[in-house]
């Protein structure tokens, strides 16, 4: 009997003698947020301005497409419309809200209400500051 | 000389009662020793369905034993019983064990399921035994079990070799009240070396309760019950964190309370040299840190599932 239970403790602590207390979320800490990206303005008409455009729907049909009515003849599916407008002094007062809204028939866009962001105002400011080039 | 006479005579007598006394002390220590029975059969096995019992095989024998767990009977919607035969079409968890007992007292087992795909290796030690006169009053089984899982995560959850491991130790008390009747309470302890989130205990505690009646001499209906006194209930996030193994959680606004105290019932057979256990219980795994900590089915919302051992004894 003595043997059989020396034999049961010894198992006993050979099996405490593998324990852990590890906790998953101890070890891996969810990852600190970085330093915010630095806003990338590469001055190019369609790797720079057009996606902008694109993802805030500016380019629809009825909006600022080619095809349909454009408001206020505003065209930002080709560089020559963007460029029209971008001399006409139509394209950044739209974008950057410097002026209360409607003043000299310019309103903020885009319509859906919500405002770029400040990265992609500059990114399109700073192509249209150099020259608005077609590239 | 007459004095004399009376105070031998005195001194013969008490030391004949002396002798008569000592011959009595003798022979109830022989009647005693002789009447030292203890209390065989507390439970039919060394499990009564998912729970071990005190109980421990004989001396010098092998037991081979076959488990089985089968999919969610889905009682409620009674197409099932085409479907998936109330859970017999559907996936099951199976474990077979060998388990060999040295002295009556000490056994040991390995084993090996699929569910969690775990590997493990338990001793049982039968500390004290019930007898039917006087001396213990109950049973009491000491056991400890190492369980090792080889499922892969896809991710670095088991980045440690001996984060794999889960233990559980656990102390049974029983009595057996009578031919028919058996009652044992224990308290168990599941330690997994890894957990997923902050909140998570290593260290979960379950209290134990597991009983028999038996009806006629080769059958008897059996239940049992863990009650979680630490579980980690309703404090798990349901996104992020890492691809836990083990299964999945019921989600109710945003947390989650996936897991629930297993119980069984079920009937013990007896035929020939098997024991057939066939029962109904709400958890899938086979391995004490499943059923205890990883029960994620509820009865009171009918999730049940069938479930059978079957074990057979080799003498040597």
């Amino acid at each position: 009997m003595k043997k059989t239970l020396f034999a049961f403790v010894a198992i006993c602590g050979l099996f405490m003698s593998g324990c852990l207390k590890d906790n998953y979320s101890v070890i891996h800490p969810p990852p600190a947020p970085g330093p915010p990206k630095p806003c990338d303005t590469v001055s190019s008409f369609s790797l720079g301005v057009t996606p902008i455009f694109t993802k805030y729907g500016c380019t629809a049909v009825n909006c600022h497409a080619t095809a349909g009515t454009p408001g206020s003849g505003v065209v930002l599916d080709t560089w020559k419309g963007t460029n029209k407008a971008n001399n006409n002094g139509l394209l950044l007062p739209a974008i950057n809200h410097a002026q209360a809204n409607g003043n000299g028939g310019i309103f903020w866009m885009p319509l859906t209400g919500n405002s770029l962001t400040a990265c992609e105002v500059a990114q399109i400011t700073k192509w249209a500051n150099e020259g608005a080039p077609n590239n | 000389m007459k004095r004399i006479l009376i105070a031998t005579a005195m001194l013969c007598l008490s030391v004949g009662a002396f002798a008569q006394d000592e011959l009595l002390n003798l022979m109830n220590e022989g009647n005693d020793k002789k009447a030292k029975d203890y209390a065989i059969a507390t439970f039919k096995t060394t499990r009564l369905f998912n729970f071990h019992t005190i109980e421990t095989q004989s001396k010098r024998t092998l037991d081979f034993r076959i488990s089985h767990r089968f999919s969610d009977m889905t009682v409620k919607n009674p197409a099932s019983l085409g479907q998936t035969a109330f859970g017999l079409d559907g996936s099951a968890s199976i474990k077979l064990s060998l388990e060999y007992c040295f002295d009556g007292r000490f056994q040991i087992g390995v084993s090996r399921c699929n569910d969690q795909k775990i590997a493990s290796g338990f001793a049982k030690y039968r500390l004290l035994r019930q007898t039917t006169n006087k001396g213990n009053p109950v049973s009491i089984t000491l056991f400890t079990g190492i369980y090792h899982t080889f499922v892969q995560t896809g991710d670095d959850y088991y980045a440690k070799a001996l984060d794999r491991l889960s233990f559980c130790h656990q102390i049974m008390i029983a009595r057996k009240f009578n031919r028919r009747f058996s009652f044992q309470a224990g308290l168990a302890m599941v330690h997994y070396n890894i957990v997923p989130y902050p909140t998570d205990k290593n260290d979960l505690y379950y209290a134990t309760f597991v009983t028999r009646f038996k009806l006629t001499n080769r059958m008897a209906i059996t239940a049992e019950y863990a009650y979680g006194l630490n579980n980690n209930n309703g404090v798990i996030p349901t996104t992020g964190g890492p691809n836990v193994p083990y299964p999945p959680a019921t989600v109710t606004n945003g947390l989650t309370s996936p897991y629930y105290n297993s119980a069984s019932i079920g009937v013990d057979i007896e035929t020939g040299g098997h024991v057939f256990q066939i029962g109904i219980c709400n958890s899938y795994g086979l391995d004490e840190p499943e059923y205890f900590a990883h029960t994620n089915k509820d009865w009171m919302q009918t999730q049940i599932r069938l479930g059978f051992n079957i074990s057979r004894v080799f003498d040597f």
